[in-house]
C-alpha cells in the first residue's frame, strides 16, 4: 500500500484535558508506532462480602 | 520520516501518577508498564502483607498484539514543518500514560488492573 501525507499549517488554540489514564497517549508531534494495551478485571467474584481478611497474602 | 517540530507556549499539568511520563522534547522509545491491584474497602484497612500479584492470572496472561503483514510505502511532505499549540491544561496523567510534546519513534504502554470491592455486610440488602 502507498500512503501519502501532506502536512500543511497546524495551529491549535487551547487544549483542556481532565485525565490521560490507563495506557493512553496525548502526543503533540510525530511518531512511527503506538501500541497501547489495557486489561481491566472486575468479575462478579471480585465483590467480596465478609470479614476483612488479607487478599492474596505474600 | 523527518519529524516536525512542536511549539507549545504554555503547559499546565497538575498531577502525574503511577508509571506515567510527561515528556518535553524528542524521544526514541517509551515503554511504561504497570500492574494495579485496586481494593476498595468499606473502611480504611490495609494489611501490610497483601498483594501477591502472581495469584491473579490477569497479571500473567498474554496480551495479543496486532500482526503487521502488509507492506507499506509512506511519503510525507511537510509544507509547514511546525505544530503550534498555544496552551495545554491537564489535570492528571496516570496508569501507564504519556503526554508528549515533541516527536518520538515507538510508544508501547501496558496497563493491567484488578479491581476488588470488599464490604463487611451486603449493602444492597
Amino acid at each position: 500500500m502507498n500512503f501519502t501525507v501532506v502536512n500543511r499549517c497546524l495551529q491549535v488554540g487551547a487544549v483542556n484535558i481532565i485525565g490521560v489514564s490507563s495506557s493512553s497517549v496525548f502526543l503533540i508531534g510525530d511518531t512511527n508506532t503506538i501500541t497501547l494495551s489495557s486489561t481491566f478485571d472486575t468479575p462478579p467474584e471480585s465483590l467480596i462480602i465478609g470479614a476483612y481478611v488479607p487478599l492474596a497474602p505474600q | 520520516m523527518i519529524s516536525r517540530y512542536s511549539k507549545v507556549n504554555t503547559a499546565y499539568v497538575s498531577s502525574i501518577g503511577i508509571s506515567s511520563v510527561f515528556q518535553i522534547g524528542d524521544s526514541m522509545e517509551i515503554t511504561p508498564e504497570v500492574n494495579v491491584l485496586a481494593v476498595q474497602r468499606e473502611e480504611e484497612r490495609h494489611f501490610g502483607t497483601e498483594g501477591d500479584l502472581s495469584q491473579y492470572p490477569i497479571f500473567q496472561e498474554e496480551i495479543p498484539q496486532p500482526i503487521l503483514y502488509e507492506r507499506l510505502t509512506t511519503n510525507f511532505f511537510h509544507e509547514n514543518p511546525s505544530i503550534n499549540v498555544n496552551r495545554i491544561d491537564i489535570l492528571a496523567i496516570s496508569s501507564s500514560s504519556i503526554v508528549h510534546i515533541g516527536s518520538t519513534k515507538d510508544i508501547t504502554c501496558v496497563n493491567r488492573t484488578k479491581h476488588i470491592r470488599h464490604y463487611k455486610e451486603n449493602p444492597h440488602r
